[in-house]
């Protein structure tokens, strides 16, 4: 069920919703978080059954294990630590098996010339997700870190479903914090139309403007191997166009999920701030993912040693945690490149930042705040050339088209009407517009964070008919957009 | 929040919808009887240059009608050689919805005419309501009644965003500028027959000739019964044979001209084009043509799979002209 399907819009989410007010206007907390995890399992179970069994296995062991090795619980060290070490590796076990096991059997086939053969795995819907939040959650537990030990409460955190398959990858102590707080009736109203109004600015960014870049990218990645030649302003308005895409698809699933969360009370983490408004690649990290950034970062760099033994050990663990970040996001060499990309790009900043030759030279800050964007915006958008393309040989193919080996030939008529409109460079920089001129989704909506904020500039949402009137306009933008196209899955979906 | 602030909040997005709703009315209006996008200004110029050819002939007339591999498959001048009657190419564009096509061709018909209508395969699978880009762009230039028609809340929502943009964004001076030399060379190679006089094998190119390699057939029903043809235009077709009987026009009907796909031959789509076949024939109208005969292959096309070259129109034509001489010239 996708957030924008007309089955989770018209039955589930109202279905689901009306009960739960009817559990809190009743005062029943215990009800109400049963009520949102028994709908959240059914709605993961919705895709395929036989995935719920696995999603509650890894619950269950998880839970156990988390207070196995939970140092309050008085057990031995050696029962703590191996258990810690069998539950982690029980996780990436399970992840690697559906994930990868496909891509390293048809890696050493072709390195070693062998004929291995593997059943093709289906991987089960948000395990690099789930697996993630409970790894966080025993590591957590076994410093200590973990209160309380609710089976219910810990079903919860996990399955949620407006987190549940494609984050933000949320912490324990979160969400934890925020049921035992409880659910309130008093700003009910505002929950439902601040939340709605964020799934709909998440549903316009997924549904018009994503789906719209997809008009541009998707031609120019499945062309390279296919045709002899793409003019070079195909293939960049095809690179920009996934550039935006990836970012409005996720960023706009992130909105829906923490809109939706909102509606039921509960406030999820941001994933975005204004990623394509960073000056520097350590920046763009800061501001793209976070939470996947933090997770990295607090249970894989800084394990690995961080930045505290010396300084090749700090870049070599830079490098390695972005190689894994790149891994996570698929099984295949294209995504390992794209990690390694962003691990060089790491640490060229931070050398930068250490050795910079031009410290003394006077520069205009302007122009090396404009430089520095255009050099990270760049870099970024050529790393997603392997990000999105099928295999290496045709991101290769593409990063030869982009540089122009082919720019004396005409334009490739290529399929879809609209990358060969005159419209996309005027949309292509209304995007560029969007990203670097309006406010992220947390500075619009920010009263309804902290509603102690009473003077609110024009540009931030209130609950009038002003704004009522943007996001009805947003609305008949979307509507307009599903009458022309089914919709279609998150891209984030696949990782 | 009070229920108040509610109530005010829907109100407000009840308010937008209605304004970018009737926002979008309003620039659909702004592009009326204008041909801003070069889809529109091609194919308003090719039907103006048509139907003047079409008025200027007199009758009894031979019409030929249907899309584009009319326009690319027939050459009416041999007919009118052939028979010694007026003939007119009036292939429009196969991107439009049937009725559309049938409406502009009544419109040049007179009685004693005939009419040889050849619809391209899709339009026997295509929803009639659903518009594509190009028809939604010359027909809101051109033609905007004909789509207000068709349910008009549908359209508003549905008519594709460069229509409501480009009435603010493009400058149709520079529409002009660039299309202009092209549409007038377009226009010139039309004889006074409205056969088009350009496509010749040489000059086909070799990207042209690849596409022609990478194209893929329409897939065919297994029967007009099916689902895949749920769309299928019975009623339309025997509406225009209908008129065509009241108004004294002879009416005949043909298999469009398009690739020979080895899909084609399959025994699903042999049955689906013997049922089309026995269509015609069970409400008596006039189908002496065959599926086969129409069939061209690979090399016998320009650029795409319904527009033969001007040598395999000329061969199609000889065909068809011996075919349809028992009936045309008792």
């Amino acid at each position: 069920m996708l957030f924008h399907s007309r089955e989770f819009l018209f039955f589930f989410l109202p279905a689901v919703y009306l009960v739960w007010l009817a559990c809190v206007y009743s005062r029943n907390q215990r009800f109400s978080v049963l009520w949102l995890t028994f709908a959240s399992l059914l709605f993961y179970a919705y895709w395929n059954p036989s995935y719920l069994v696995l999603l509650l296995t890894s619950i269950g062991s998880n839970f156990g294990i988390g207070m196995l090795v939970d140092p309050n619980r008085k057990r031995s060290f050696h029962i703590r630590k191996w258990s810690l070490i069998f539950g982690i590796a029980a996780n990436l076990g399970l992840l690697g098996y559906a994930k990868y096991a496909n891509f390293f059997v048809d890696t050493v086939n072709q390195v070693f010339s062998t004929g291995w053969t593997f059943d093709n795995v289906i991987l089960p819907l948000a395990i690099s997700f789930y697996t993630f939040q409970q790894i966080a959650y025993l590591i957590d537990s076994h410093q200590g870190k973990v209160c309380e030990h609710n089976l219910l409460n810990y079903v919860f955190f996990v399955s949620f479903f407006p987190q549940l398959i494609a984050g933000p990858i949320v912490h324990h102590s979160e969400i934890y914090s925020q049921i035992n707080r409880g659910f309130s009736f008093r700003n009910i109203s505002l929950q439902f139309f601040g939340g709605i109004s964020i799934f709909l600015l998440g549903l316009f960014k997924k549904v018009v403007l994503a789906d719209s870049c997809g008009e541009l990218a998707t031609p120019v990645f499945d062309a390279p191997l296919l045709v002899a030649a793409i003019h070079s302003s195909d293939a960049w308005a095809g690179v920009l166009g996934y550039a935006f895409q990836i970012y409005f698809d996720f960023s706009g699933y992130s909105d829906m999920a923490i809109g939706l969360a909102f509606i039921f009370g509960i406030q999820l983490p941001d994933n975005f701030q204004s990623p394509y408004r960073a000056t520097n690649i350590i920046d763009f990290w800061r501001r793209w993912h976070i939470t996947l950034s933090q997770f990295l970062k607090n249970y894989l760099y800084i394990p690995l040693g961080g930045n505290r033994k010396g300084f090749f050990i700090r870049y070599r663990n830079l490098f390695i945690t972005m190689l894994l970040g790149g891994l996570w996001h698929g099984a295949g060499w294209p995504f390992v490149i794209w990690g390694a990309l962003h691990g060089l790009y790491l640490i060229t900043n931070h050398l930068w930042r250490e050795f910079r030759p031009l410290k003394t030279i006077a520069v205009s800050k302007h122009l090396a705040v404009a430089f520095g964007w255009m050099l990270t915006f760049s870099s970024v958008t050529l790393a997603w050339v392997f990000f999105r393309a099928p295999d290496l040989p045709s991101a290769l193919a593409l990063i030869t088209h982009l540089f122009g080996n082919s720019a004396s030939l005409p334009a490739m008529a290529l399929s879809g009407d609209f990358i060969n409109s005159y419209l996309r460079w005027p949309f292509l920089a209304l995007l560029t517009g969007i990203c670097l001129g309006l406010p992220t989704t947390r500075a619009y909506f920010q009263r309804l964070w902290d509603s102690s904020i009473k003077d609110v500039s024009l540009l931030s949402w209130k609950p009038n008919p002003l704004h009522g009137c943007v996001m009805g306009f947003l609305l008949f933008c979307v509507v307009r957009k599903y009458y022309t196209l089914a919709p279609t899955e998150f891209l984030y979906f696949n990782f | 929040m009070q229920t108040r602030d509610g109530i005010r909040y829907l109100a407000g997005i009840g308010a937008g919808w209605v304004f970018a709703l009737l926002g979008t009315f309003l620039l659909l209006l702004s592009v009326r009887n204008f041909r801003w996008h070069a889809d529109a200004q091609f194919i308003g110029a090719w039907f103006d240059r048509k139907c003047e050819i079409a008025s200027g002939i007199q009758s009894p007339k031979i019409l030929f009608a249907g899309g584009s591999n009319v326009q690319y498959g027939i050459q009416a001048e041999l007919f009118e050689a052939g028979l010694g009657k007026p003939a007119v190419n009036f292939g429009l564009h196969g991107a439009l919805p049937l009725d559309y096509l049938i409406k502009r061709t009544k419109e040049v018909a007179n009685p004693h005419d005939v009419i040889i209508f050849a619809p391209e395969y899709e339009y026997f699978f295509r929803d009639p309501s659903e518009f594509n880009l190009t028809t939604m762009r010359y027909l809101a230039a051109d033609d905007q009644d004909f789509l207000l028609l068709k349910n008009p809340f549908d359209l508003l929502l549905t008519i594709p965003a460069d229509i409501l943009w480009a009435r603010f964004f493009h400058n149709p001076i520079l529409i002009n500028a660039q299309n202009h030399q092209k549409l007038k060379d377009h226009l010139t190679t039309f004889n006074t027959n409205g056969d088009r006089q350009w496509t010749s094998r040489e000059r086909r190119t070799d990207r042209e000739f690849q596409r022609l390699h990478r194209a893929k057939p329409t897939e065919l029903a297994t029967s007009v019964q099916s689902e895949r043809a749920a769309h299928f235009p019975a009623q339309e077709l025997l509406d225009f044979h209908e008129w065509c009987l009241n108004h004294k026009i002879q009416f005949i009907a043909c298999y469009p001209n398009t690739m020979r796909f080895p899909e084609y031959s399959a025994p699903e789509s042999q049955e689906f084009l013997a049922e089309l076949s026995k269509f015609y024939r069970d409400h008596h109208i006039p189908n002496p043509d065959l599926p086969d005969d129409a069939f061209l292959e690979t090399d016998d096309f320009f650029d795409s799979v319904y527009h033969p070259h001007q040598e395999a129109a000329y061969t199609r034509t000889q065909k068809l002209l011996s075919t349809l001489k028992p009936i045309l010239q008792p």
